[in-house]
Order: C-alpha cells, then sequence, then structure tokens
C-alpha cells in the first residue's frame, strides 16, 4: 500500500518549507518516527518523522527544493498494513493508459473524453501548452522579441532556470550567437526549430584526469548569503572610498602589549578607533540602520560590530556588542571566544544579529582594497587588508612604514561622500597616533 | 477613612525542595502523604510523554498545532493538587495537567486535539483549545488574558452567594502585561474575591524575552499595586508551588482577598509547534534551565526517600506512551463532528438567518454532488 506523505503545515500558516536535508534514503525501511527529512520554514526548522512503517518509494523533491505545503514529500510503501478504507481507493500508478492517470475519477461513468480520441488530439494539445509554459521571460522581454519578429520558442534562455534575457533575443535577432539558433533544450519545437546541429565527428579527444562537472544545490546558509548579498547590491547605493593608513605606531604599541602577556591582532585596535569615530555626532548616522520601506534612519546608541567570519558552512557576521564600552583586553578576549566558536560551528544565533557596523578582514589574505557590500540594514562596512612594510615620504626621505589600505563602502543614499570620507580619515588620524586613541579610550 | 494594614508581597522565593533534591522545609513536607508525591510525579513523567507525542503528530501532519508545558509541569499539578476539586480553573493553554490531574480523560482531551466527533467542543477549536466542564475546568480562550477577569467574576460571584470555594487562573508573565491583567486584579482586590491569580514566569512571550515586557523585577510585586497578597515561588519546586497555592487558597476561603502568585520557572521547549526558540535564546541558556527542570529534581528526592528508581521511571514512561498511542489510534478512526451541527450552540435556538442556511446545506449534501459528507467522516 503506497502512502503519500503531504508537507504538513508545520508552522500555522506557512505555506511552503525548504527541504534542507534527507535523513533517508529511497529503499530505505522507515519504522513509525524515523527521521525522514529537515525542512525549513519562515517560523520553524524542524525534523518530520515518519507517520507510517514501510519502505521509502519515492523521495518527490532534492535537498534545497522549496517544497509547497501539501505536496507529496515521500511516498512510503506499507509494510504488513492491510489497506485501511480511506487508502484503498485505486491510485494514478495503478492506471496502465497514460492519459487516464489525468482524469482524477477512474471510475467516474461519464469521463468527458472518449479514450480512443483522446490518445490522438490530447498529445499535440499537451506540446502546444508545453511549449508556451516552458519559456520563462519577463513581459518586456516578450515585447522586445515581438517588435523584432524573434519567435521566442526558439530563443536559448541563459538566465536563471532557463529565463530568456533581453540580451538573449537581441542575440539571437542579430544571429550573432550559436545558441540563439539552437533550439531550447527539451522544449517539444522540433517541428519549428531547425534542427540541432549534428554532433560533429571529431577527432577522439585526449583522455584527461578531469572528472565531471560538479553541481550542488544553494542550501541553507549559502542561500541565505546569496539573497541578502544579492538584496544589498540591489538597493544600497555602494560607494566605496580607499586610504592607506599607517600602522607603525600600533605595531609597536602591539608589541608591547605582547611582552606584557597579551597577544592581540590589530584588528582590537581597529575597533575601538571605529567605535571612537562613530560616537562623534557627526558620523551618528554611519551607526546606523535604513529601512527604506519605513523610510526611516535609526542612529544607534551603542556600536555593537558586526565582524564578517569566514566558517566552513560559508561567511557569518557574529557580532561583538557594546565596543563602545568595552576594554581592549575585553575586545581581544570576545574576539578569540568568537573565533573559536566559529571554528566549531557553534556560534549561538543570538549573536548574529544586531550589529550596527561591520568590519571585514582577510587579514594576511588581505589583498591591496575591495569593495565591500554592505550588511544590511546597515549602511556602511569596512574592509581592512594586508598590512606591510612599504617605502613611504617622510619630509624628504624615503622610509620603510607599516602600511594598509582601508577599503569603506558607504551607502550613498544616507551618506553623502564627503561625510563617508570624513569618518575614513579620522579612523586613520587615531591608527596613526594612538595617543589621541587613548584620550577617548574607555 | 483610614487604609487598612496591606497584605504581604513576598519577593524571597518560596522553595522547599533543593535543585540537588534535598529539603529545605520539612515540615512542609509531612503535610503531604509520600504516595501523593509519587503519583504527581508520574503524571508529570506522563505529561512530558504526551508532550513529546504530540509535536511527533504535529511534525507528521496528524494534528494542526500542539504546545507543550515541558519544564512547567509543577505549575499545573502543583496547583491542581493544591485545591479541592469544587474550586474552579481557568487555565490557559499551557495547563493540560489541571484537568489531566481531575480526572479529565485522556481520551477526551485527544479527542478534542483531533477534532473528532467525541470532541466537546465539536472539532470548533484550535488544538489545545480543550473544555473539562466536569472537572469545573473553564473552556480555554485563545486572546491571552480573557481568563483573569473571568476568574475574578467567578470568584466574586461564590463569595456573593456564600461558597468557601475559590478560583484560579493561569497565566503567562507576557500575558501579565495586557490589560486584562489590571482589570482582572483591580477589581478582585477591590472586592476582596477568593481568586488566586497564578502567573507562570517562564522568561518568554514567544520569542519576547521578560526585559522586554516589563519593566518590573518580579510580577509579584505588581500585588502592590492592587493592595493584595503577592508571593513569588519557585515554579519549579512542586511541593513550594503546593505550599504557595494552599496559603493562597487559605487566606481567599478566610475572607482575606486574592493572592497574586509569580512561578519562576522556564520553558524549556518551543512556544508551539510554530515556534523555533534556535532563532532568538542561546544553547547555554537553555542548558542552564534544564539543570533547574521541576522532574529530576523531583525524582532526586523521591529516589532518596526509596519511592521510586530507575525501573518505575521506565515503566511509567511506557505506559504513559502506550496510553497516548492507543487514546490517538481511537481518535483518529473516530469521524469527525457532523456537519450539521455547525449551526448549533451560539444561539440557544437558530436564529432564522441560521436556519435558512442549515437548510441549503441539507439541501447541498442531498442533492448528491457536495464533496462534503453529511454524517462527518474522514
Ligand atoms: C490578546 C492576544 N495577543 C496576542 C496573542 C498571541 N500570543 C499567543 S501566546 C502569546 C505569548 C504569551 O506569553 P506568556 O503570557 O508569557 O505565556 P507563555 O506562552 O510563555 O506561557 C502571544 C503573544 C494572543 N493569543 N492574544
Ligand atoms: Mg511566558
Amino acid at each position: 500500500m503506497a502512502f503519500e506523505f503531504k508537507l504538513p503545515d508545520i508552522g500555522e500558516g506557512v505555506v511552503e518549507g525548504e527541504l534542507t536535508k534527507w535523513l533517508v534514503d529511497e529503499g530505505a525501511e522507515v519504522a513509525e518516527d524515523t527521521p525522514l527529512f529537515e525542512v525549513l520554514t519562515d517560523k520553524v526548522s524542524a525534523v518530520i518523522p515518519s507517520p507510517r512503517r514501510g519502505r521509502v518509494a519515492k523521495r518527490h523533491f532534492g535537498e534545497g527544493d522549496v517544497v509547497p505545503v501539501g505536496a507529496v514529500v515521500l511516498t512510503i510503501e506499507e509494510s504488513g498494513a492491510a489497506p485501511t478504507a480511506a487508502a484503498s481507493a485505486p491510485t494514478a500508478h495503478a492506471q496502465a493508459a497514460p492519459i487516464a492517470s489525468y482524469v482524477a475519477a477512474p471510475a467516474a461513468p461519464v469521463a468527458p473524453v472518449a479514450p480512443a480520441a483522446g490518445a490522438t488530439i490530447a498529445a499535440p494539445v499537451t506540446a502546444l501548452t508545453q511549449a508556451n509554459e516552458r519559456v520563462r521571460a519577463a513581459p518586456a522581454t516578450r515585447k522586445l522579441a515581438r517588435s523584432l519578429g524573434v519567435d521566442i520558442t526558439r530563443v536559448a534562455g541563459t538566465g536563471d532556470h532557463g529565463r530568456v534575457t533581453q540580451e538573449d533575443v537581441t542575440r539571437a535577432h542579430a544571429g550573432a550567437s550559436p545558441a540563439a539558433a539552437a533550439p531550447r533544450a527539451s522544449a517539444p519545437t522540433a517541428a519549428v526549430a531547425p534542427p540541432r546541429a549534428p554532433a560533429t565527428p571529431a577527432a577522439p579527444v585526449a583522455p584527461t584526469a578531469l572528472g565531471a562537472d560538479e553541481v550542488t544545490k544553494l542550501l541553507g546558509l549559502r542561500r541565505k548569503i546569496s539573497e541578502r548579498m544579492r538584496h544589498s547590491r540591489d538597493t544600497a547605493a555602494h560607494f566605496t572610498y580607499v586610504d592607506e593608513v599607517d600602522f607603525t605606531a600600533i605595531s609597536a604599541l602591539k608589541d608591547q602589549l605582547r611582552d606584557a602577556g597579551l597577544r592581540t591582532t590589530y584588528l582590537p585596535f581597529v575597533m575601538k578607533a571605529v567605535a571612537i569615530v562613530l560616537q562623534r555626532p557627526e558620523f551618528h548616522s554611519l551607526n546606523a540602520h535604513v529601512d527604506y520601506q519605513a523610510g526611516t534612519l535609526t542612529k544607534k546608541a551603542g556600536v555593537h560590530l558586526g565582524i564578517a567570519t569566514a566558517t566552513d558552512a560559508g561567511l557569518l557576521v557574529p557580532v561583538v556588542q557594546d565596543v563602545h564600552g568595552k576594554s581592549l583586553r575585553t575586545l581581544v578576549g570576545e574576539l578569540s571566544a568568537v573565533a573559536d566558536a566559529a571554528r566549531a560551528n557553534a556560534l549561538p544565533v543570538a549573536s548574529l544579529s544586531g550589529s550596527t557596523f561591520t568590519i571585514t578582514s582577510l587579514g594576511k589574505a588581505g589583498g591591496m582594497f575591495a569593495t565591500p557590500i554592505i550588511n544590511q540594514p546597515e549602511v556602511a562596512i569596512l574592509g581592512l587588508h594586508k598590512i606591510e612594510k612599504r617605502p613611504v615620504v617622510v619630509g624628504d626621505a624615503i622610509v620603510i612604514r607599516e602600511r594598509m589600505y582601508m577599503s569603506c563602502s558607504f551607502d550613498h543614499r544616507i551618506i553623502d561622500g564627503h561625510i563617508g570620507a570624513a569618518f575614513v580619515q579620522a579612523v586613520r588620524e587615531l591608527l596613526e597616533a594612538p595617543a589621541l586613541l587613548l584620550a577617548d579610550l574607555r | 477613612m483610614a487604609a487598612s494594614q496591606p497584605p504581604p508581597v513576598e519577593i524571597a522565593p518560596l522553595r522547599v525542595l533543593r535543585a540537588d533534591g534535598t529539603i529545605l522545609d520539612p515540615e512542609f513536607i509531612d503535610s503531604v502523604p509520600a504516595s501523593d508525591i509519587a503519583r504527581l510525579y508520574a503524571a508529570m513523567v506522563a505529561q512530558r510523554v504526551y508532550d513529546d507525542r504530540m509535536i511527533k503528530m504535529q511534525r507528521q501532519g496528524r494534528l494542526g498545532f500542539y504546545l507543550a508545558c515541558t519544564g512547567e509541569e509543577a505549575c499545573a499539578y502543583g496547583p491542581a493538587y493544591a485545591l479541592r476539586d469544587d474550586d474552579w480553573m481557568f487555565p490557559a493553554y499551557r495547563e493540560p495537567g489541571v484537568a489531566l490531574w481531575r480526572g479529565f480523560p485522556l481520551q477526551t482531551w485527544v479527542d478534542n486535539l483531533v477534532g473528532n466527533c467525541d470532541d466537546p467542543v465539536k472539532g470548533r477549536q484550535m488544538p489545545v483549545h480543550w473544555s473539562a466542564r466536569a472537572q469545573n475546568v473553564v473552556s480555554i480562550s485563545s486572546p491571552v488574558g480573557t481568563q483573569i477577569p473571568q476568574c475574578a467574576g467567578t470568584a466574586y460571584a461564590m463569595r456573593q452567594r456564600g461558597d468557601d470555594a475559590v478560583a484560579i487562573c493561569f497565566f503567562g508573565e507576557g500575558t501579565s502585561s495586557e490589560g486584562d491583567f489590571h482589570v482582572g486584579l483591580n477589581f478582585a482586590g477591590v472586592a476582596k474575591a477568593p481568586a488566586i491569580f497564578f502567573c507562570r514566569n517562564n522568561g518568554y512571550a514567544i520569542s519576547t524575552p521578560y526585559e522586554k515586557t516589563t519593566a518590573t523585577p518580579h510580577i509579584a510585586l505588581r500585588a502592590l499595586g492592587y493592595g493584595i497578597r503577592g508571593q513569588v515561588v519557585d515554579g519549579n519546586d512542586l511541593f513550594a508551588v503546593i505550599k504557595a497555592v494552599r496559603e493562597a487558597a487559605a487566606f481567599a476561603r478566610a475572607g482575606h482577598g486574592p493572592t497574586l502568585i509569580e512561578a519562576k520557572t522556564y520553558r524549556l521547549a518551543a512556544h508551539s509547534t510554530s515556534d523555533d526558540p534556535k532563532a532568538y535564546r542561546s544553547r547555554e541558556e537553555e542548558a542552564e534551565a534544564a539543570a533547574q527542570d521541576p522532574l529530576p529534581r523531583l525524582r532526586r528526592w523521591l529516589e532518596a526517600q526509596g519511592l521510586w528508581d530507575e525501573a518505575r521511571e521506565q515503566q511509567t514512561q511506557a505506559e504513559a506512551s502506550e496510553a497516548i498511542l492507543a487514546a490517538l489510534a481511537r481518535a483518529e478512526a473516530k469521524p469527525h463532528p457532523p456537519l450539521t451541527t455547525l449551526f448549533d450552540d451560539v444561539f440557544a435556538a437558530r436564529t432564522p438567518l441560521l436556519e435558512a442556511q442549515a437548510l441549503e446545506l441539507a439541501a447541498h449534501l442531498s442533492s448528491g454532488d457536495s464533496a462534503y459528507r453529511a454524517s462527518g467522516g474522514h
């Protein structure tokens, strides 16, 4: 007896969930309550236990698929159970004729389609519908295709999920791209599309050690990162300002601290400098959250710094709270705790939100400069790069100093250019003359 | 007019049993028969088994919704035990134990969750909104706080009638910041109603932590403002809860008026099946709270008395599991309530409009092309 397990609404009015992980394979035997899969919805992430005993006959979705509530997620071939009255209705796959499987009630005496005619008529209709449905394109793209006289069903789409883009249409119109002339893969439009070019009987290719291409789903954290990066790029008006900072003085301080038993990186110094500058009234708008829908900018009272951190799962931004009120020593301790937790994949969820400004640092791999993407709803982000000894002109002499570029991206909707520039300069001043940093250190 | 001496507000938490299972107040223990304590413990263990099963049922798509009381069992079983069967109880959604302890049949509770034809409220309520009239437990309302003025009014009515019963209501600390809390407590204070306002302070109102719902360090302090008695109690200590409710009931029966009890506890589980606490609190915090879990604490004491052991624990869990699975199997086999009852119970007699709608439905059902079945069914 096949039992079709439909995704339940596991959270009051949830309409879909992302299947994040299968916990059983096809063919596996499951008992009641055996964990089947993990699902992530808007409200909860949950492990779904099996309601039945039997063998997993089919998994209908893959990891990363978004499953609508009510859709059949997996079929369990029940073992031992006598078919119940409710479950004994003939199922679709028991029907032999392909047409009949689309007719809901198999026993209905007045089927609207005569079986004989159905077989011949239905096929082309289906093919046409499919051809139309398969073309994914925005209305503007379709309009463009019509105006250029391009048959959009014959254009190979290069966008998401094979979506036909405006460029695809223009290229097809110009006949520039060989792809444009080829039929859309798997679209049943053979009758109208030019035949696919026959495979060239090429000379045997020398075997290489390359394996097959590897396709992976964008799951969980990766998907979240993608969405957030895209959203930031789509909404904020990024501008990036770069300047070079002299770290020679900080470097000396760092060595002194090390000799006194406090091992630290440059980051806590930068954090303190940033916090001090952000607390100045003229830079309050940089320590802020923007809500464009509500049309508001919330200048935050405290400075809570997001520290972009690489983890095995992907980029996370744990938050160090209240940087404005913490000592350098405290920051050193907290940063190392964050790093440990990140390595162990044990960052508490609560530590991942609430930042008011973000610092991203690639350490030794920091390169020269970059164009960091703002961690919304914040309005600015500071990128730190490689510190190295560089020749610098001081007075009329060339001397060797420890130098680093800082790249700071701002949301130009909120932050004017001169404010952003002044901010970076203010941070630079504190870092180059740590005495000034000390004056405001808390 | 000179104000009379206000009743005391005690914010040092009442505690009888320490977290390590040792006793602070041996005198109190003497007032509770040991066999009762073992029964209470077994009932709380069973409750946890039921909760666990119901969450699985919901994840399997067999229940629309569920809400567990994991970690807060003492706050239901303690008061139910401390009170008399003729005392009225107005629970929130997190205290099925108050009715189950009074003999509300497990089967009826499950019939309600499933919403079948034997559900006393005929499948019209969301799961968890059960009704146990025979146990003097008033139906659960979804809007939080509704039960507080209801309890105050019932207590006042009983006093007017000369009954010596009391009324108790249960609510969360989040709910204590709702307007109904003020209405109920203020009225009960003025009327010296024999009411007990039992606030389960479990730290959260869904995802909102305590500090974001109120600036007072103790909910019980609010009793001062109403001129009523206040008492903080360790809500993870079954004995302390029993003691606090007994004292409040005696105070009320003696005509001195209501008590606001604040039981400090922790919601170890999610708010409900629609909630995921991973999004708003840390694993460390949960682990810390789990160390205060009322069940292991009581078990330690019972074991020290030779009243409990691992075998009894296993047996209790197995029996509870068997009982709940059997009740669920029966509940799922029962048909839905008949569709034709849809028009009953709001008015004593159907209004003409309802009557017309009932006739229309009957005609539709008998026309043969209806997707529904008049007699109920699956
Ligand atoms: C009047 C009202 N507002 C909001 C809700 C939604 N709601 C349901 S439970 C809940 C949290 C209540 O928290 P608390 O009183 O602390 O009780 P707990 O759930 O912690 O036991 C809320 C806000 C509701 N049911 N009724
Ligand atoms: Mg609460």
